[in-house]
């Protein structure tokens, strides 16, 4: 985990200076002495190796000094922990949704397997891979807000001022978010359902007349679970990428939005912060996926 | 046989992705040729029209004909699919090639980084890259192809890692055969199929990622046609004009599911054939395509009827049926 953070700090430290060009030169103009731009390059330490740079970097990076932004001038640690908590809210609930969701409609799939019930989920799941997720937030956002009106079609409001208001805010965006990572789970839960219900240990269960409920849940969803855990850990980091696209169609308040208004706005400190901070809860979640294996499959725990 | 059936035989689902796929490439092809429209002419007096006869798709807020808008934007999510697809299959077999058959650090590092930028949100890479690069159709396609080395990289070293253990291989590497040779006449060709499926499945993924950035307003820049900047445009008037945002989302979505559906359809077929080569105990034959006469072909060619032969002797390896 360590060397996949230094990797991906490396790659946007360096695309950083090599985008940037010489800060030295941007500051003073290009017109400058070239005597003054050596002297102010080397009391800035741009004259060291790019290595140590870049190490010095890190090391302002884990003291929390992440530089300002270009725009606003907001130290870029303020700007993303004030947008963090709705970006955290947003792919919980997504998340949660999700794996509520396709652990009901893969077991009911596997259980009723070949009936009409089965391939009705199997052609929902189908069509939640391949939409893509704006297109489903603005077929959502035409039906529920512009024609029920049942539900706002953009913007949200803190949680702790007005908890129904924000849940409702957040219904749209999280069904959204959530239909990909959803499908995906839902028909790698019936597959692997299916297996076991096919297995040696569910027809000797069966035999000794234990109860079909359950062999349902202690035998048969225990063992499908683990596969299950390790596509998790890779849609999380998929979620983080589907947010960006789903804060700006509802314009949330979130960490995606604020990636693509700098970016458009060439905020480069705070491209790059914001960056760190999803390399970061990539590999923290990847690791504590890694953690629950121990718990879900005592095999792991040798 | 294969030739005219493009090795897709009797699987439905990879016909009709096939033939949606054939469509999209007319289109993208012919583009302004067959469009009933100008699709950037401007007519101020038909702003807004529901879909109609004259207007199939109805018009955007210009009075620009959203049918032929979506015929001439084929051309951008097909290139971008395809250049972004070819370029970063071609960096990850590579770099996939060598993390598999040279051992030792350098294989280790790569594998590393690789696995780094695999967990890391493809979306979000593509974004800081264009984020860096500036916009336009050329950064796209690179940071595009930069999110597909890492998946190529795996799948293709997953692949050398079993086929390096085949008996054809371990003949060649006894007969002193070169690594570089070892890598290109002999583990590539086999290699082919996973590609392939790959390929096609990665295209869709492409043409999605490509809609979303534009949809972001960090897709290929106007005037050139792109169906995500369709889509975003068409999202401000969605109350008055929504067949805009649904006929956009709508030719995005039918291309993505058409790849999904060829590649699913070309994984049934290969392993299906997989499974009868396996039971006559062939793999592809890294120099059936040409029957040269040096001594380092015709060792290269003893080596592999050995290694057949061995095969048939003991039937399918187990794990391979």
């Amino acid at each position: 985990m360590l060397f996949a953070i230094l990797v991906l700090t490396a790659l946007i430290f360096f695309l950083m200076q090599t985008t940037l060009g010489d800060p030295v030169v941007l500051m003073l103009g290009r017109d400058a002495d070239p005597a003054t731009i050596a002297r102010l390059r080397h009391d800035l330490g741009f004259d060291r190796p790019s290595y140590v740079q870049y190490l010095d970097w890190l090391g302002r990076l884990a003291r929390g000094d992440w530089g300002r932004s270009f725009r606003t001038a907001q130290p870029v640690l303020e700007a993303i922990s004030t947008r963090l908590p709705v970006t955290l809210e947003l792919t919980f609930l997504s998340l949660t949704l999700a794996v509520g969701l396709a652990l009901a409609l893969g077991i009911l799939a596997a259980v009723r397997a070949s009936t009409v019930l089965d391939v009705g989920i199997s052609l929902l799941t189908a069509l939640g891979t391949a939409m893509p997720n704006f297109w489903i937030a603005i077929l959502l956002i035409l039906l529920f807000a512009l024609h029920l009106h049942v539900l706002p079609s953009s913007g949200s409001v803190p949680f702790l001022d007005n908890p129904l208001g924000n849940l409702r805010a957040m219904v749209l965006p999280a069904l959204t978010l959530s239909a990909a990572y959803f499908s995906n789970l839902a028909r790698l839960t019936r597959a692997k359902m299916l297996e076991a219900l096919h297995s040696d240990y569910v027809r000797t269960a069966r035999a000794k007349g234990m109860r079909e409920g359950r062999i349902l849940w202690m035998h048969a969803l225990k063992n499908s679970l683990l596969p299950g855990l390790s596509v998790l850990g890779v849609s999380v980091s998929r979620l983080f990428g589907g947010a960006v696209v789903t804060e700006t169609i509802f314009a949330l308040p979130g960490v995606g939005i604020l990636l693509v208004d700098s970016i458009l706005s060439r905020d480069f400190p705070v491209v790059q912060g914001v960056i760190i901070v999803v390399t970061i809860a990539v590999f923290l979640t990847n690791f504590l996926v890694e953690l629950s294996y121990a718990v879900v499959d005592p095999r792991a725990r040798q | 046989m294969r030739s005219w059936t493009l090795g897709l035989g009797s699987s439905i689902s990879g016909w009709v992705g096939a033939l949606v796929i054939g469509g999209a490439l007319v289109c993208a092809v012919l583009g302004t040729q067959i469009a009933p429209y100008d699709p950037l002419r401007y007519d101020p007096r038909r702003v807004l029209e529901r879909p109609s006869a004259p207007h199939l798709l109805g018009t955007d807020p210009l009075g620009r004909d959203v049918f032929s808008q979506i015929i001439v934007g084929a051309r951008i999510s097909m290139v971008v699919g395809v250049f972004s697809v070819v370029v970063g299959m071609a960096v990850g077999t590579a770099v996939g090639l060598v993390a598999g058959s040279v051992p030792g650090g350098v294989a280790d590092v790569l594998m590393r980084t690789t696995d780094a930028l695999l967990v890391f949100p493809s979306l979000v890479l593509a974004l800081a890259i264009t984020a860096f690069l500036g916009v336009s159709l050329w950064n796209v396609i690179g940071a595009l192809a930069v999110t597909f080395v890492p998946t190529f990289a795996m799948i293709v070293r997953g692949e050398v890692l079993s086929l390096r253990e085949r008996e054809f291989v371990t003949a060649a590497w006894a007969l002193g055969v070169g690594r570089l040779r070892v890598m290109l006449r002999h583990l590539l060709p086999n290699l082919s199929d996973v590609l392939l499926v790959q390929a096609s499945f990665g295209i869709g993924t492409a043409i999605l990622t490509e809609a979303s950035l534009s949809f972001l307003g960090l897709g290929v820049p106007p005037p050139a046609l792109s169906w995500g900047r369709m889509l975003r445009e068409g999202y401000s008037y969605l109350l008055q004009a929504p067949w805009i945002s649904i006929a956009s989302g709508a030719a995005i979505f039918l291309i993505a599911l058409a790849f999904q559906m060829l590649s699913d359809g070309l994984q049934d077929v290969l392993s299906r054939r997989g499974r009868r080569a396996t039971r006559r105990g062939s793999a592809i034959s890294p120099t059936g395509r040409s029957r040269g006469h040096s001594r380092l072909q015709r060792r290269e060619r003893k080596a592999r009827d050995w290694a057949c032969d061995q095969a048939d002797a003991h039937g399918p390896e187990p794990g391979e049926a």
